[in-house]
């Protein structure tokens, strides 16, 4: 299991420990990676504002995450 | 989803508004089901609009294609948003792509169903009159924005640089922290006083920034900033 805190975490720590994840939001069309805003938006907010399913885009950020053999 | 449930989720769809219940069943029962899945397209620009759609449940993101190649994500819809209507009801190709953003599932009518339903049901005609004329609002407004933006968006962009190297997270937005006035912001945007004023009342008025104790700027609505600074 991935080791964060969707609640507290923002998008901007989310993406600097997890660089890769940028994939799943650009797939969401969401613009968050590269936002000047990002430092201070949960995946929560951010899903609230696009219109995303919250826990779906969770899933997938935290697919995405996870290194293939850990899976 | 059975009879019961359809008439539910169409109770809440603006096409149907003023129906008896015994009605909507009668438009519910005429109504297919079209299960979608992820990435899948419900239909794609330029087909014939043999179909409307409302969705059932899932979301859906509504692309465009323009003539220059660029894709523009018109809106995101889910559960009651209708889909393709307006193009049924005036028999135009289908001016967008609806894209499924997770699995669901649509009810679906034909064209001549829909025609038939109306001719049966007259409320639909008066409420498509409705929704035709809301989509007409909405673009009219968008139009008023592309007409005045070019300034909004520099004056956004800043916000967003300064929220981000100094900006605080407050409760309800993020604050910039110290004194800001509206002169600061039309030098650093290049435009006038008045313009910043003028800017930032209407943004006061939406509830996107609020200006605080001692000039302190706070930016109620992030998402929306960012989306001016970007094209809106």
């Amino acid at each position: 299991m991935l080791d964060v805190d969707f609640a507290t975490t923002t998008i901007a720590d989310l993406l600097r420990r997890w660089p890769w994840a940028a994939r799943v939001f650009i797939d969401y069309r969401m613009k968050c990676p590269g936002c000047l805003l990002a430092p201070f938006m949960t995946i929560h907010d951010a899903a609230r504002e696009y219109g995303v399913d919250a826990e779906t885009l969770k899933r997938d950020v935290v697919a995405a995450c996870i290194p293939e053999r850990e899976r | 989803m059975d009879i019961g449930s359809r008439t539910e989720l169409l109770r809440s769809v603006g096409l149907f508004r003023g129906l008896e219940r015994e009605d909507l069943a009668a438009v519910a029962e005429a109504a297919r089901e079209q299960p979608f899945s992820r990435d899948e397209t419900l239909f794609s620009q330029g087909d014939d609009a043999t179909h409307g759609f409302v969705v059932g449940w899932g979301r859906i993101r509504l692309d465009k294609v323009t003539p220059e190649g660029q894709n523009v994500v018109l809106r995101h819809m889910g559960p009651g948003d209708m889909i393709g209507i307006v193009a049924v009801l005036r028999r135009i190709p289908f001016p967008a792509t609806p894209v499924a953003l997770e699995d669901g599932l649509a009810l679906s009518w034909s064209a001549g169903r829909f025609a038939e339903l109306m001719n049966r049901f007259p409320p639909i005609a008066l409420n498509a009159i409705d929704v035709v004329g809301g989509r007409v609002e909405e673009l009219q407004r968008r139009l008023q924005e592309v007409a005045t933006q070019r300034v909004e968006q520099r004056i956004a962009a800043t916000l967003l640089r300064l929220a981000n190297q100094s900006g605080r997270k407050v409760e309800d937005g993020i604050e910039i922290p110290f004194a800001l006035s509206r002169q600061d912001l039309a030098e650093m945007t290049a435009t006038t006083l008045h313009t910043v004023s003028r800017t930032l009342s209407a943004w006061d008025s939406e509830g996107i920034v609020e200006s605080r104790r001692s000039s302190h700027l706070v930016i109620r609505r992030p998402h929306r900033l960012a989306e001016i600074a970007e094209h809106a």
